[in-house]
């Protein structure tokens, strides 16, 4: 038993939902001014930390984009990578070869990649599973192939850049951190990052609780019956791919802003793996999964291969444990490696701990010390009916709480409800 | 309602936040007419440069006489005695060859000291140690082996040399991140030997933006000479156009009967970079060539290639390709029974086990196959005697280390030249800092003792970026078809040393080709 129960629209569950994204925007903007107020937990007044931790932002877009079609339409797609690297080869083409500005290639990356997205999705109307999943996988294959083979354009197996002393991003005076030295450029980097990143997973969010984000998850739940039920199923599947790519280029155009170097090797399919690894891990289905994801992804290899090389920075106690293996390792042929294996060691402890990802643990946790009782508006509306209409909109007096028992048990059958006749459309499908 | 006016103010927010954010950001983006070229060249795929880097001293069968380098002694250079006339004078680093460094251009926080105190200097090198190229991990190993054992005498003027290793698994956007991240700790006095062609290129401009040396690149791409464009970047291996070159100086020399070449060119910067050096210098002499076939760096096999080049008859095929199109092309030659031209390689493709051993298993062998070779083998009987090679190979064992993994040779060669380079450094006016470190390696004059006896290996400010521009023909001679063979020399060491200048050189030569 949860050792606080909260009631949904009540002022202490709306100041517990505040104070969460309160909490949330103060560590994003901590990060800005961590340099000036001294206290600046895992170096992130140092440039090179803000650049992972911008790359967290992409990649947490990124994520978000493959969540789009394996978490909410249940679609395996492995080819996420080729949306990536295009979108990231769009921005660095404009910008070094056309002069463009980095945002304004943002839009362009997203409408490109829709258009190939929707292209890979066809497929996808056809075919499903691990038959979809490797038609996607050779796109993420084909990809990197053919960076290297249009390399004029590309730059080919040399990368591509924009032209030395141009393509980074300064900012303009007025931002309190414009003369913060080395640091103004990151910190200018993350503050843009930020605000796209915090509008796309508000947008997807918003659209998961529309009518088609519905409809996406009657798909992923059950195609017969989201078909019997009215859905027009390739439509919905070619654009959920279509909006999934365009959210993976965005996050390519993103990298390039954050450190403008695009190369064929980046983009393969090492990318495509662990964009599905980051989002097993940090949940599938759940839409702030994608930043745990992202921060697994960039600093778990990034720290196992560290250390393989100085202990230093080791957390102690695992130091001490670990000492004679690296010591071991180290000099030896392929040390590096060892890296990639204590990561999949990692994955595979990961996964039997924490099945439903790094998000579904935390509310595991989270639900021992909160509960919060639903209590919907239109709950509320209809039972505010009955009410006195001061009451209606704002339950904010003791007495609704009393009241909440009967509410709550109405809730419950309501929220199970759509689940049972799921199943009874599933069966009628089957037979019919 | 409540939603609908957070929704609006979110959406407002965000979107005056763009607005913002395009007319703020100031990327300079349209003053790019003038740019440093080679930055978005293409050189060789994977591991074509990174062979270089190895094989060259994996394959070489030098039979010469050592050189009296039995110890890391070196030369002494024109300046490095007291009273050098290098150095930091009246703010300024004046170098010989008119090369010169005012830190007033480096970002205002340089520090000269950085990386450098009275006990240790501190080197960074990134490179891959995971992934198929793992092996070329070896070279910084090698390299910290060597430098152990200068710290063990004495080091430089008592302080000891650390090289930090880090993993690129030779990505180079894992190279850009690797060096952001040294960069960024402000510990490194300089970089070394970074691996592989495009792991260079992708951070050679924020090197120089950040007046960090980054000497001794492990590649052999004719870029690494740009000393006007990129004065703290230099190479060390004979690069690709200058290779080319000494093929045309054999030729004309050796086979004077030759008149037309064929060439085989992987189609990318690598390749093409052969082809210029070769077209630059058979100017003014009998040879032609009459044919060039491109191939794709995804090319299945290279059948097709060779119908046409042997349609051709030419006398000489040049091969400026690597990894397995190398052994493919042989192949196709040896299986060819009308057409016997001479066969020459690309060093990059110098070691016997990796691209001669499938030919063996084909029935084949690769036999009379000549390729340009500058380094000494460590482990050919016939440099047993050699006392560089003695010093290496009892340094080595006493390390714990196997001296026959011949990356850890390379390794020495590349902490050879850094070591002189700091001892250069120390005795120039204002002793060891980043600027004369600099100055030193632009002015190499030591011969590595690990170079086959009468080659030499100098630089000189602007006027030679180039360290390693000679070499000597050697040919595959087999006497068992079933077994491996091994490289003979085959002609005179030719030594270009000097007269290729600078990078600018192999530009006009690539524009006028």
């Amino acid at each position: 038993m949860a050792l606080v129960t909260l009631k949904q629209g009540t002022p202490a569950h709306r100041a517990y939902v505040v104070g969460a994204w309160a909490l949330a925007a103060i560590v994003l903007i901590y990060v800005i001014f961590a340099y000036r107020w001294g206290f600046a937990p895992g170096s992130i007044d140092k440039a090179f930390r803000l650049t992972q931790i911008n790359d967290v932002i992409c990649y947490a877009v990124a994520i978000l984009g493959l969540n789009l079609v394996i978490g909410f339409s249940g679609q395996l797609s492995l080819g996420h990578s080729a949306f990536v690297g295009l979108g990231a080869y769009t921005t660095i083409i404009l910008v070094a070869d056309h002069h463009w500005s980095y945002l304004a290639t943002v839009p362009v990356s997203a409408a490109l990649c829709f258009v190939i997205g929707l292209v890979v999705g066809l497929p996808a109307l056809r075919i499903r599973g691990l038959y979809l999943a490797v038609v996607t996988l050779s796109v993420a294959y084909v990809f990197p192939t053919l960076v290297v083979k249009y390399d004029s354009l590309t730059g080919g197996p040399n990368g591509k850049k924009p032209a030395r002393d141009t393509g980074k991003m300064n900012p303009p005076s007025w931002m309190p951190f414009s003369n913060a030295g080395r640091l103004a450029s990151p910190l200018w980097v993350y503050c843009i990052l930020v605000v796209i990143a915090t509008a796309l997973f508000l947008l997807v969010r918003n659209f998961m609780k529309s009518r088609p984000g519905r409809a996406l998850l009657a798909v992923r739940d059950n195609q017969t019956s989201a078909a019997v039920s009215g859905i027009n199923l390739p439509l919905y599947k070619a654009l959920t791919f279509g909006a999934s790519a365009a959210i993976g280029g965005i996050a390519g155009s993103m990298l390039m802003i954050n450190r403008p170097f695009a190369s064929d090797v980046q983009f393969g399919l090492p990318l495509a793996i662990f964009l599905v690894v980051g989002l097993v891990a940090g949940g599938a289905g759940t839409i702030s999964g994608a930043i745990p994801g992202a921060l697994i992804y960039v600093f778990v290899p990034y720290f196992m291969s560290a250390w393989t090389t100085d202990q230093r920075g080791m957390p102690p106690g695992i130091k001490q444990v670990t000492k004679p293996l690296f010591d071991w390792l180290q000099g030896r042929q392929g040390a590096g490696s060892i890296a990639g294996v204590f990561f999949g060691v990692g994955l595979l402890i990961f996964v039997f701990v924490l099945p439903g990802g790094f998000i579904d643990g935390i509310r595991r946790l989270r639900s021992k010390v909160v509960q919060v009782i639903p209590n919907p508006s239109w709950l509320r509306e209809l039972h505010g009916s009955a009410n006195p209409p001061s009451t209606s909109h704002s339950p904010s007096s003791g007495g609704d709480v009393t009241q909440a028992a009967p509410v709550v048990a109405t809730v419950r059958s309501r929220v199970a409800k759509p689940v049972s006749v799921k199943k009874a459309i599933n069966l009628r499908g089957k037979t019919t | 309602m409540r939603p609908t006016r957070w929704k609006k103010s979110v959406v407002l927010g965000v979107g005056a936040a763009f607005v913002i954010a395009s007319c703020g950001s100031s990327t300079k983006a349209g003053s790019t007419a003038t740019t440093v070229a080679a930055g978005t060249a293409t050189t060789a795929g994977a591991g074509a440069a990174t062979t270089a880097a190895a094989a060259s001293a994996a394959t070489t069968a030098g039979t010469s006489a050592a050189t009296a380098a039995g110890t890391t002694t070196g030369g002494t250079t024109a300046g490095s005695a007291g009273g050098a006339t290098e150095g930091l004078v009246n703010g300024v680093y004046k170098g010989i060859g008119d090369f010169n460094i005012d830190p007033k251009k480096c970002p205002a926080d340089w520090n000269d000291k950085q990386g450098i105190t009275d006990k240790e200097i501190d080197l960074f090198v990134s490179l891959p140690k995971s992934g198929p190229l793992a092996g070329f991990g070896l070279l910084a190993d090698g390299a910290s082996s060597y430098f152990k054992y200068i710290n063990d005498n004495g080091g430089i003027g008592g302080r000891n040399i650390v090289l930090d290793a880090k993993d690129d698994a030779y990505k180079p956007d894992q190279t850009k991140t690797n060096v952001d991240e040294a960069l960024g700790a402000k510990k490194y006095a300089a970089f070394m030997t970074v691996l592989g062609t495009a792991n260079n290129l992708a951070v050679w401009d924020t090197t120089n933006d950040e007046c960090m040396p980054h000497l001794l690149n492990g590649t052999g791409a004719a870029q690494w000479g740009d000393v006007k464009g990129h004065p703290w970047t230099t190479g060390m291996q004979l690069d690709y156009f200058t290779e080319a070159s000494l093929w045309a100086k054999w030729l004309a020399k050796e086979h004077p009967e030759a008149k037309t070449v064929a060439e085989l060119t992987f189609n990318n910067d690598f390749g093409k970079s052969y082809s210029a050096g070769f077209k630059y210098s058979i100017k003014g002499t009998g040879l032609s060539v009459v044919h060039q076939e491109l191939h794709e760096g995804t090319a299945p096999n290279l059948t097709n290639q060779f119908t046409t080049l042997a349609a051709t008859k030419a006398d000489v095929v040049l091969l400026e390709t690597t990894g397995a199109f190398c052994t493919q092309a042989m192949s196709e030659i040896e299986k060819n029974t009308t057409w016997k031209p001479i066969v020459i390689m690309s060093g990059t493709c110098g070691s016997v086990a990796q691209f001669f051993k499938p030919l063996v298993d084909q029935g084949l062998t690769g036999a009379n196959t000549y390729i340009i070779q500058n380094f000494k083998d460590v482990n050919d009987p016939a440099n047993a005697s050699d006392p560089f090679i003695q010093l290496y190979q009892k340094t080595l064992t006493a390390q714990g280390l196997d001296p026959k993994q011949t990356t850890y040779a390379t390794g020495w060669i590349y902490a050879w030249f850094m070591t002189e380079i700091l001892k250069d450094a120390a005795g120039y006016q204002g002793g060891l800092t980043r600027g004369n470190i600099m100055l030193a390696a632009r002015s190499i004059q030591e011969t590595n003792p690990l170079l086959i006896a009468g080659l030499t290996s100098k630089m000189d400010g602007m006027k030679d970026a180039y360290l390693t521009e000679g070499g000597r023909m050697a040919k595959y001679t087999v006497t068992d078809p079933k077994a491996l063979g091994r490289f003979v020399p085959s002609g005179d060491l030719i030594n270009l040393e000097g007269q290729l200048g600078t990078y600018d050189t192999v530009k006009a030569a690539a524009a006028g080709g």
